[in-house]
């Protein structure tokens, strides 16, 4: 599919562009604003809203490759609206009746697209929870293994033998995979030893 | 259905399997949709992890820039960059993160409050790793030395660590809690020799070493020295809010 000319945005985002992000402020958020203020939100709301979606936006661009498809300023409103829509969920308010907006002139695609930022951003939010739950020391541990640093070099860096720090980082990634595996409602793992069907 | 542990599932990602071991699961893997998920989910945390445990200059950045922009466009208060980070965003997870950093203050300020003038009990309580590779004589020095300095036994683990920093003097553990186990077991002067060479060197203990080295002073009612070290803390280190409670109670 054609990448879509408002993929400037997303440049601007990638680029840190003051010109390019005051534009999407100027252009898009008082739509935004009046959406989330409509539905039970604050003129604080929908400026948290608006930026975490930006940077939300920012991570696929960096880290998935999103490319834009389609027109940024639907695709933006559903990315902020589908966030303001968990947040109302988790502080339990009621739910959203009122819609300023008719998206119907824009495709799948576009509903598509914001679905899927909103969702993997979520995931790693949720992956980072976890992460935070472990001990300082395993933090550390995974923080300077995942980095592409050899491991003999950050075992020298650790203080620690190289053996250790293999069975140490494979320990905390199995917790960690077990927190995650938890709070996605995934069956935990089984405490089978070894590789046995 | 297929019974592998989370062990397993990183050990076939890391392709530390045998061959065998990674056929038989290959094999698995295509009849058992469960597995294959449990797969998937691991490598996405893995590539997560990997692609944004460093630190991301650029979101850095552009969160300024849209801090700034939040103050032009949105009428209400203007979030204030910190760190890099936008600290405004009132989402669940960043209250319950407020909530547990404020219930560990609360805490803190409860133990100074019962003990006002002993900081290390106060303050310099820290569990040492334990270690469970066997088979290393080192390691199972260091296995044995964490059970009794755990148990809160520092004149028996001292020996133990002491040999074990002796057998192998590249080793940072072993001299980062010998160091902490000398200040309990009150050798004030040989504790800070052990935290100063930890502190110089660059292991995970180099921050926790500032702060015991902090720790000791503030022991001894040396607020000046106590204040400077908890300043040589690089920033986020593990204790940061530890030495941020001394702090306070060293003011």
């Amino acid at each position: 599919m054609a990448i879509h000319p408002d993929q400037l945005y997303l440049e601007g985002l990638l680029n840190n562009d003051n010109q390019i992000v005051g534009e999407i402020y100027r252009l898009f958020s008082p739509g935004i604003r009046s959406w989330i203020i409509q539905n039970s939100g604050t003129e604080d709301d929908a400026a948290d809203i608006f930026q975490e979606s930006l940077i939300d936006i920012y991570n696929q661009a960096k880290y998935k490759g999103l490319e834009l498809t389609c027109p940024f300023q639907p695709f933006l409103l559903l990315v902020c609206k589908r966030k303001w829509l968990n947040e109302i969920k988790k502080r339990g308010s009621r739910q959203v009746t009122k819609s300023s907006d008719d998206l119907s002139e824009y495709g799948e695609d576009v509903f598509a697209a914001a679905e899927r930022v909103g969702a993997e951003e979520e995931k790693a939010r949720l992956f980072f929870q976890q992460f935070e739950r472990l001990g300082e020391k395993c933090r550390e541990i995974l923080r300077m293994s995942l980095t592409g640093e050899r491991q003999e070099k950050i075992a020298e860096v650790l203080g620690v033998t190289y053996g250790y720090l293999r069975k140490k980082k494979s320990e905390c990634m199995a917790t960690l995979l077990s927190y995650v595996q938890t709070a996605t409602g995934m069956t935990s793992a089984t405490t089978g030893q070894g590789a046995a069907s | 259905m297929s019974t592998y542990t989370n062990e397993d599932i990183i050990r076939y990602v890391e392709d530390e399997m045998s061959l065998e071991e990674k056929q038989k699961m290959e094999e698995d893997l295509r009849s058992d949709a469960a597995l294959a998920e449990r797969v998937t989910l691991y490598r996405q945390l893995k590539g997560t992890l990997e692609q944004r445990l460093p630190t991301d200059e650029g979101a850095a950045a552009l969160r300024r820039t849209l801090g700034d922009m939040r103050g032009k466009y949105f009428s209400g208060p203007a979030a204030e960059p910190t760190g890099g980070k936008v600290v405004k965003m009132k989402v669940n997870v960043f209250r319950r993160y407020v909530a547990g950093v404020a219930a560990a203050a609360a805490i803190l300020i409860a133990v100074v409050m019962l003990w006002p003038s002993d900081y290390l009990n106060s303050y310099g309580k820290t569990q040492m790793a334990g270690i469970t590779e066997r088979g290393e004589g080192n390691d199972t020095l260091m296995e044995k030395a964490s059970e009794y300095f755990n148990a809160g036994q520092f004149d028996k683990a001292l020996p133990l660590l002491d040999q074990a920093y002796r057998t192998d003097s590249t080793n940072q553990t072993a001299l980062f809690y010998r160091g902490v186990a000398r200040l309990h077991t009150g050798d004030i002067d040989e504790a800070r020799q052990d935290l100063q060479r930890v502190f110089a060197g660059g292991s995970i203990f180099r921050g926790e070493a500032a702060f015991y080295m902090a720790l000791s002073y503030a022991q001894k009612g040396d607020k000046t020295n106590a204040r400077s070290w908890i300043d040589k803390m690089p920033a986020g280190a593990p204790g940061a809010d530890k030495a941020a409670g001394l702090r306070k109670k060293l003011e």
